[in-house]
């Protein structure tokens, strides 16, 4: 994270509109954090220029910048939650190689809570991002949601039932 | 009227009389006696010794032509002494098949061998000893010890001194009930050897340098061809049991039990042992003693205590008590039995192989039964189901040398848990970390959702993000 506000910072970024915000945001960091960014519509100066000849890291902070100017922010909530529930994930899987599988159930539900949860929130975040409107021209947003509050209740009902 | 009600009182009485006076052997008291005129006298003390414990002697001759070891195919007699004589034969009603059926409908049967080498083994004796696998020695073998000076009283060496038999401690030894443990039995005789069978034991054996051999024949020296047996694997008495408890005893060397053998011996100063050592074997044989009786058998779920006895069902892995209550007979009453010190009663729980095969212990503390049944031992034992569901036995199988069989058996269901007998995981610590994931994601979705509604897009200048 150091590294990569280094390279931020050392980086010519021309357009982000509120470059404070930008350079102590972390990969996790709080939605609100970023609520200024996200009404701004993508900006073009936002691409830098790259050449075949850019850095790997020149590449990564490229992308890095245009996600935080491109994505809309309910979209980069989605990609928190995610990155939360695979962490959540990592940890129970560790802990079953580490700690042995009994009850073997429990390992069964607390996995499949963050990999379901996973699962239904990658559907919610194509579902609403505006990238895929025309995809989904029959699904609104808030329909999606819907399903999505739905499917989790149901993901959560089982898991809780199955760990017994 | 009063008359009637008279009578049956004193019928009664009577009957209470004779009840009493009965042997106190627990297969019955009616005993027969084959023995010969000229042998009679022989044999007195051991005759009314018998008559003291409460026999019914009926003393006949084989040669009697009444008589029948059946009637209305029934046992006629509880007990049968054959004693020796000079006869070939027993006669039709004597034979060794009929022996075997008194024995087979749980008659006991004692028969003494003729001491003298010259006597005569009558061809249903022999013949029923190899059914039963005891191996008698020809005509004209006899035991003798040239070489212990303690053993031999006379110049032959045939008539031998001998200890009280001895068992090893897992054994429990009925044969040296005397006053005396030191006294010397006086044997003459010719001596036996028992086969494999698990069924004979031997009660008394010969001393170390004893040996049976053709006296007649070989009387010079003893070779690979003259000598029937020697030592320890020479037996003098030796004890059948049946596989329905009925005893066949086989004493080689009949004088031991005559009236000439109950005296002082010169060369210790004391008496002889022999008549003590008849009152044990006879005792034996008859039954009087190494009689085991299971008083009673339960068990129970230790979950809900002796409330629900000898249940149908057990769950696995479940802790269940077993307890068993065994008395021994001992002459004219119960005691409670006490195993020996370097034995073990067992139980086995047993799905077509015994799972388990624990030690029953004497019970300490106080249980339901033991105080019902003050003249039995209660040997209990308390262990955890295996886990395997499926119909399990109980079974107690203890077969010892002279004592009556005991195998019980109780069969009881081993279900597995019921769906609401599990342990629930927040019981388990190992599941701790998944219950928290699974509530962590929860929460995490709570949170995901409120922050996601509280932040919904502003619409007019981005210009068609969201919703149409």
């Amino acid at each position: 994270m150091a590294r990569k506000s280094a390279a931020n910072s050392s980086t010519p970024r021309p357009t982000t509109p509120d470059p404070s915000s930008l350079s102590d945001k972390p990969a996790a960091a709080t939605p609100a954090a970023t609520t200024t960014t996200t009404a701004v519509s993508p900006s073009p100066a936002a691409t830098t220029h790259l050449s075949a000849k850019s850095s790997p890291i020149e590449v990564a902070n490229a992308v890095w910048t245009r996600y935080q100017s491109d994505t809309p922010q309910r979209t980069k909530l989605i990609d928190v939650f995610m990155v939360f529930l695979v962490a959540v994930g990592v940890v129970q899987f560790a802990y079953c190689v580490l700690a042995g599988n009994y009850p073997f159930n429990a390992f069964l539900a607390g996995f499949a809570a963050t990999v379901g949860q996973f699962v239904l929130t990658a559907s919610l975040r194509i579902q609403t991002n505006p990238a895929n409107k025309s995809e989904f021209s029959s699904v609104s947003p808030e329909r999606a949601f819907a399903d999505f509050v739905f499917g989790s209740l149901i993901l959560h009902f089982f898991c809780v039932n199955f760990i017994n | 009227m009063a008359r009637l009600r008279l009578w049956s009182v004193v019928t009664a009485l009577l009957a209470g009389f004779v009840s009493v006076s009965r042997g106190l052997s627990l297969t019955g008291p009616r005993t027969l006696l084959v023995v010969e005129e000229e042998t009679k006298e022989l044999f007195k003390t051991l005759m009314s010794d018998l008559e003291a414990r409460g026999f019914q002697l009926d003393i006949r001759s084989a040669k009697s032509e009444s008589l029948n070891l059946f009637q209305h195919e029934e046992r006629a007699y509880d007990n049968i002494v054959i004693l020796p004589s000079k006869l070939k034969g027993l006669g039709p009603n004597l034979q060794s098949s009929s022996f075997l059926k008194h024995a087979s409908a749980g008659g006991n049967l004692l028969v003494l061998l003729p001491s003298d080498p010259d006597g005569s083994v009558p061809s249903a004796i022999s013949e029923l000893a190899g059914q039963v696998d005891v191996i008698l020695p020809p005509k004209g073998f006899t035991v003798v010890s040239h070489f212990d000076k303690a053993d031999p009283v006379d110049a032959e060496h045939t008539t031998l001194l001998l200890d009280l038999p001895t068992f090893p401690d897992h054994t429990k030894n009925y044969f040296a009930s005397g006053d005396d443990s030191s006294a010397k039995i006086i044997y003459k005789g010719a001596g036996l050897a028992v086969g494999n069978s698990p069924l004979v034991q031997p009660i008394l054996t010969a001393p170390r340098f004893a040996y049976s051999y053709d006296a007649k024949e070989a009387s010079g020296y003893a070779d690979d061809e003259s000598v029937f047996s020697a030592g320890q694997q020479l037996t003098l008495v030796a004890g059948v049991q049946t596989r329905n408890n009925a005893r066949i005893t086989f004493v080689s060397g009949g004088d031991i039990f005559a009236d000439a053998s109950f005296t002082k011996i010169a060369k210790t100063n004391k008496m002889s042992a022999n008549r003590a050592f008849a009152k044990d074997v006879t005792a034996w044989t008859f039954k009087e003693t190494g009689v085991l009786n299971v008083d009673v058998v339960e068990h129970w779920g230790v979950e809900f205590g002796p409330n629900i006895i000898n249940g149908n069902v057990y769950r696995i892995k479940s802790d269940v008590t077993f307890s068993i209550a065994l008395s021994e007979y001992s002459y004219d009453h119960f005691t409670p039995y006490t195993v020996p010190e370097n034995d073990a009663l067992q139980l086995e729980f047993t799905m077509l192989d015994p799972y388990y095969r624990i030690p029953l212990t004497p019970a300490t503390t106080k249980l339901g039964l033991q105080g019902t049944y003050k003249n039995s031992t209660v040997y209990t034992t308390t262990f955890r189901t295996p886990d395997q569901h499926g119909v399990f036995t109980f079974a107690v199988n203890y077969k010892r040398p002279f004592l009556s069989n005991v195998h019980e058996k109780r069969a009881v269901t081993v279900r597995h848990f019921a769906h609401n007998e599990w342990t629930r995981s927040w019981g388990i610590s190992g599941s701790w970390p998944w219950i928290g994931g699974v509530w962590v994601v929860v929460a995490g979705w709570i949170a995901f959702v409120g922050v996601w509604l509280w932040s919904k897009p502003v619409v007019p200048v981005a210009g068609g993000k969201k919703k149409q």
